[in-house]
């Protein structure tokens, strides 16, 4: 609804929407042809706290017929029996980089192997970063949450031993750590959230919880239609009806006659130009791009990994070669 | 934990009490939100029953259109806070795992646009209190 008034109050009042499953409105004044409307008009807010409640909270359109409105039904579900424990893929997380250790776990593994000299190789070297990297996280990060529940309780029996008095020297540490461990968990979250214009140092862990909750709803699969209009909603049927359209997708279809498109598109790439686009990189031509290209890959692979230009530019070739 | 909330727009008929009872007994909901019921007093018993919940707290609309229902199963205590003819405002606790408490808060818009504000100043206002609230529109 076109309604700044409510928008501002929801923001105030630092609700999200919950979102819905089912269909896009709420409301149909069930009118015939032009002058039909439909909008949704019914909504389900919630605060943070209420979400975290939760292990998910879902909203349902269901459909009725007595009234012009959809009925909603809230579901909120706790911890185990909304989804099995799967082990989570491994992704890098920015916070990981504060660590000190982390470049002595980068490089353990970079230099007690060699200089990876084909693509399998480069992949298997980057499989034994991503788990020693995991069991490392595991060790040394642990659950942010549960370290610091652990921390604030510390810090709150010391300080009410010393009310009297400044803050001692553990409690400061404890101050730090604490800090440390927010900056952290904002770092994380805010990774997750995926929004790029507010800075990291904030502290809008609660914000960036928000939107990592929202993306992580809009992104969950719940439900794959098949090709045969069929719906799938089990975690294990939903798993092998990707596999199988992704396959099919990538498979080269032997029956396919490209002719009679390529007759309609007219030629742009001539013999000569061919040619020079299938040489090989030199490696000039690779440090070239790699100045321009700072920013990204290559000082990607850089600071995260540690790597060398000079290895960031074997990487080039190895991609080259296959 | 599921609630239902649904703008019915007007129970006098049976079938819309029957559709309400359908939607309840498909989806068990601990707490239900009704807005428009038509009822022109606060008296929400008879819809208790036929609905199979345990308590209830009923708004009447006082005129045409409007009048809010609460009604709650008995997996819940609910205590209501406050209320008007636009919203109703309770706190809502498992019987089962005390610890599990949240504030409800079922929300009727204002329908004449240039009386709108009023409702989102509402709401803010309802919102200041620390506890952390659901709220349904319309």
């Amino acid at each position: 609804m076109a309604d700044g008034g409510f928008r501002e109050a929801v923001e105030v009042c630092g609700f999200a929407d919950l979102g819905y499953i089912g269909l896009p409105y709420t409301w149909d004044n069930r009118q015939q042809g032009r002058s039909n409307v439909k909008v949704r008009l019914d909504r389900g807010l919630a605060n943070a706290k209420f979400l975290n409640l939760f292990q998910s909270v879902k909203v349902w359109h269901v459909q009725t017929t007595q009234s012009d409105h959809c009925c909603l039904v809230v579901e909120g579900l706790k911890g185990s029996n909304s989804r099995n424990h799967k082990r989570r893929a491994f992704q890098y997380e920015n916070m990981w980089r504060r660590d000190p250790s982390y470049r002595q776990v980068v490089n353990s593994v970079c230099y007690n192997s060699d200089r990876p000299s084909t693509l399998n190789q480069l992949s298997a070297q980057l499989g034994s970063i991503s788990s020693s990297l995991s069991s490392w996280e595991k060790n040394s990060f642990g659950s942010v949450k549960k370290e610091m529940s652990l921390l604030r309780s510390e810090l709150e029996s010391i300080r009410r031993s010393s009310l009297h008095s400044g803050p001692s020297r553990r409690e400061r540490f404890l101050m730090s750590k604490i800090s440390e461990l927010l900056s952290r968990e904002e770092i994380m979250m805010k990774q997750r959230s995926r929004i790029a214009w507010l800075q990291e140092g904030d502290r809008n862990t609660a914000f960036f919880h928000a939107k990592a909750r929202e993306r992580a709803q809009s992104n969950r699969i719940l439900a794959l239609k098949k090709e045969d209009g069929s719906i799938v909603t089990s975690q294990e049927a939903l798993e092998t009806e990707a596999m199988d359209f992704y396959s099919k997708l990538f498979t080269r279809q032997e029956d396919l006659d490209p002719g009679p498109i390529l007759n309609c598109v007219q030629e742009k790439v001539t013999g000569h130009m061919n040619e020079s686009l299938m040489k090989p990189f030199t490696a000039e031509e690779v440090r070239h791009e790699g100045e321009s290209l700072r920013n990204h890959a290559e000082t990607w692979f850089q600071r995260r990994l540690c790597l060398s230009s000079n290895e960031v530019c074997h990487i080039c070739f190895l991609f080259n070669q296959s | 934990m599921k609630l239902l909330c649904l703008n019915c727009q007007g129970l006098e008929q049976s079938e819309a009490v029957r559709e309400v009872r359908s939607l309840c007994e498909l989806n068990v909901p601990w707490v239900v939100f009704l807005s428009e019921t038509g009822f022109f007093s606060d008296r929400v018993d008879g819809l208790v029953r036929m609905l199979g919940m345990e308590g209830c707290f009923g708004m009447g609309s006082r005129g045409r259109g409007g009048g809010l229902a609460l009604l709650w199963s008995r997996e819940v205590i609910v205590k209501v806070g406050s209320y008007d003819k636009l919203h109703v405002d309770a706190t809502v606790r498992a019987v089962l795992s005390q610890s599990e408490e949240w504030r409800f808060m079922g929300f009727y818009g204002e329908s004449r646009r240039e009386l709108r504000h009023r409702s989102w100043d509402l709401f803010k206002l309802l919102s200041f209190p620390k506890r952390s609230p659901v709220d349904m529109r319309r």
